[in-house]
């Protein structure tokens, strides 16, 4: 008895991580497929139709138009390479930031160790969104500034988790007889240690991508990330929202794409991390 | 104890030096000038060196910064360049409103978190457990601009049960005027027996909060989950147990009390959350709190106010995340050991 329930709640459980890993599949296909899948490209990309306003959803304009007539289906598909890529970038750009430091901290150890740290710390101090949100007000509005500010907030994760693996892995014995075979300190950071710290933080990554494509989504929604007339979900929302009571669907579709990758994005993460690592493993 | 309070003070004031680092320098690093945003578009160039002296912006940065934080610990925090008003004015008019907005939904989320996180342990892997996993995992990802907008569109448009949005209704301020003592309008109008003021206030509250608090009620349910799981696995649960004792009595006397440092960390988190989320939500709702000022004064590039808002609300997370510490120290001795 017990034991078949416990391969319902796996199976049942996994099959929330396959449906997160199946749109999320689905997502990078639509991304990469825009150009044929959305009924009208042109529109997509910002050309208007004017006569052809605020159409409800229905035959020709599945999920109608919106004030300035455009296919809203065709645009939320263009969305979809914004978003993965804002999402994905993000991730790498605090990844290049946060794990040269990690290493560091953890191999070097005594004052680049303290140093690094309570930086990490100061970072980590500010709530998270407010500090990106300060660093893209003033940088300016744009994809690329928002980008940057993200990743400023979100790389001390990375250097945290790294620094925690280097430690624990630095007076191993590989570790050991790599350096009494005389490697210097830069082969032994690159070459032995951080490709045997990686795999934690490729699981870490792959959870993070749909935290920054909401942050990216709340910062257009704001005014600061994508500029109009960019198909971006966030800034979508923030425009659809002023016709909002009378034309339901033109904020209610984007804002369903964000919930839908963000969800599918952080289920998939939420099971990997499961498999992954056995210590957070559920009783 | 002591090394520890010492220890965790010293982080905090550390930490609260760097935020106003990193303000400071960004506020520098602005790509437009501030002295020619003060004097305004149609200023003669002497005007602006004029201004760029009178801001002290010819100085060295050290000296700028040093400056910068002396007038900032005296209360100076410059003035809007939207408002032209002391930044810190605008600040004590809009916190208030932000502080009674996040409080409410902390508190919805705590009174609501804690049930469904102990319901969601005592029948784990049932489907009550699963309802909770799905509903906390959407509940991080749920835009929140967007969960307003839905909530407006059903109980404003649809249902007309509750306002689109402000923190009371027009008629209401201005035919049952509340006197501001503590900004908290709840508070405010109970003090002064000022009943329509009071319901058109909580009225206002529900939505906005509700929205606010979803996000952290997902982390608090799930936290509490966690907790409760691994406290009825240890000794003494199946010694009371074997005592006889009810289980009711078993989970709410010995389970939870014991469940209650994880979850208060949780609490400490979430107050982080929420006042970032405020920003968002604020806008879609209306609200006259600072998140509504901040998002203006983004759009005017409006750096003081920026500046201030940043610093006060990292001010009052890491004072929150310090408060909670030392609270876990008090009430778990295993604590001050780590």
């Amino acid at each position: 008895m017990s034991e078949g329930r416990g391969a319902l709640k796996l199976l049942l459980k996994n099959r929330l991580t396959l449906a997160g890993a199946a749109v999320v599949l689905a997502l990078a296909l639509v991304a990469l497929a825009a150009p044929w899948l959305a009924p009208n490209p042109a529109q997509a990309l910002g050309r208007p139709d004017m006569g052809n306003q605020f159409r409800p959803p229905g035959p020709g304009n599945w999920l109608g138009t919106d004030d300035l007539g455009r296919d809203l289906l065709s645009r939320i598909i263009y969305g979809t390479r914004i978003s993965l890529h804002m999402g994905t970038l993000v991730i790498l750009l605090a990844m290049a930031i946060g794990v040269p430091l990690g290493a560091i901290a953890g191999y070097a150890g005594g004052v680049a160790d303290e140093v690094v740290m309570r930086l990490t710390d100061v970072f980590l101090g500010f709530p998270p969104l407010l500090l990106a949100l300060a660093v893209a007000s003033l940088l300016g509005p744009g994809l690329a500034n928002a980008l940057v500010a993200i990743a400023i907030t979100w790389w001390p994760w990375y250097t945290r988790l790294v620094r925690a693996q280097v430690l624990s892995l630095r007076e191993t014995a590989f570790v050991e007889a790599a350096r009494s075979l005389g490697a210097g300190h830069g082969r032994i950071v690159f070459r032995h240690l951080l490709p045997n710290s990686l795999s934690p933080v490729i699981v870490q990554a792959s959870m993070d991508v749909g935290y920054a494509i909401l942050t990216a989504a709340a910062l257009s929604f704001i005014g600061l990330g994508a500029q109009p007339p960019a198909p971006e979900w966030g800034l979508m929302v923030a425009t659809g929202r002023k016709y909002f009571m009378q034309y339901w669907w033109y904020a209610t579709f984007p804002g369903l794409a964000v919930f839908v990758t963000v969800l599918a994005f952080n289920l998939f993460g939420d099971g990997l991390r499961d498999v992954l690592d056995p210590r957070t493993r559920r009783q | 104890m002591r090394a520890y309070l010492v220890r965790r003070l010293l982080l905090g004031v550390l930490v609260l030096l760097g935020v106003s680092v990193i303000t400071f320098t960004l506020a520098r690093i602005v790509p437009s000038d501030p002295a020619a945003l003060w004097v305004g578009p149609r200023a003669r160039p002497d005007q602006v060196a004029r201004a760029r002296a009178e801001l002290g912006l010819d100085q060295p940065l050290h000296v700028q910064y040093a400056r910068y934080v002396g007038k900032f610990v005296q209360g100076d925090w410059g003035v809007s360049l939207r408002t032209r008003r002391p930044v810190l004015d605008d600040v004590k008019v809009f916190f208030p409103s932000s502080l009674e907005l996040v409080t409410v939904a902390l508190g919805l989320s705590v009174v609501a978190g804690i049930p469904f996180g102990v319901m969601s342990a005592t029948r784990r892997d049932r489907w009550p457990d699963h309802l909770s996993r799905l509903f906390a995992i959407s509940g991080v990802s749920m835009p929140l601009f967007w969960l307003g907008l839905l909530l407006q569109l059903v109980f404003f448009r649809t249902l007309r049960w509750l306002p689109v949005g402000g923190r009371m209704a027009t008629e209401v301020r201005l035919l049952h005027p509340l006197e501001p003592v503590t900004g908290f309008n709840l508070l405010d109008a109970a003090l002064a027996g000022n009943w329509p003021a009071l319901t058109s206030s909580a009225v206002h509250l529900i939505l906005p909060a509700a929205t606010l608090a979803y996000a952290s009620l997902a982390l608090v349910t799930r936290m509490t989950r966690a907790a409760v799981l691994e406290v009825l696995a240890q000794d003494f649960i199946r010694t009371a147990r074997a005592m006889g004792l009810p289980e009711r009595r078993v989970l709410y006397r010995h389970a939870l009390k014991n469940a209650v440092i994880p979850t208060l960390t949780v609490v400490g988190l979430s107050f982080g959350y929420l006042m970032a989320g405020t920003f968002l939500v604020e806008v879609i709702f209306n609200w006259p709190g600072l998140g509504s000022y901040m998002v203006a004064a983004i759009i005017a590039v409006d750096y003081p106010a920026i500046m201030g808002v940043t610093f006060l609300v990292a001010t009052a997370y890491v004072l929150i995340n310090l408060a909670v510490d030392l609270l876990q120290a008090v009430i778990d001795p295993r604590v001050r050991l780590g």
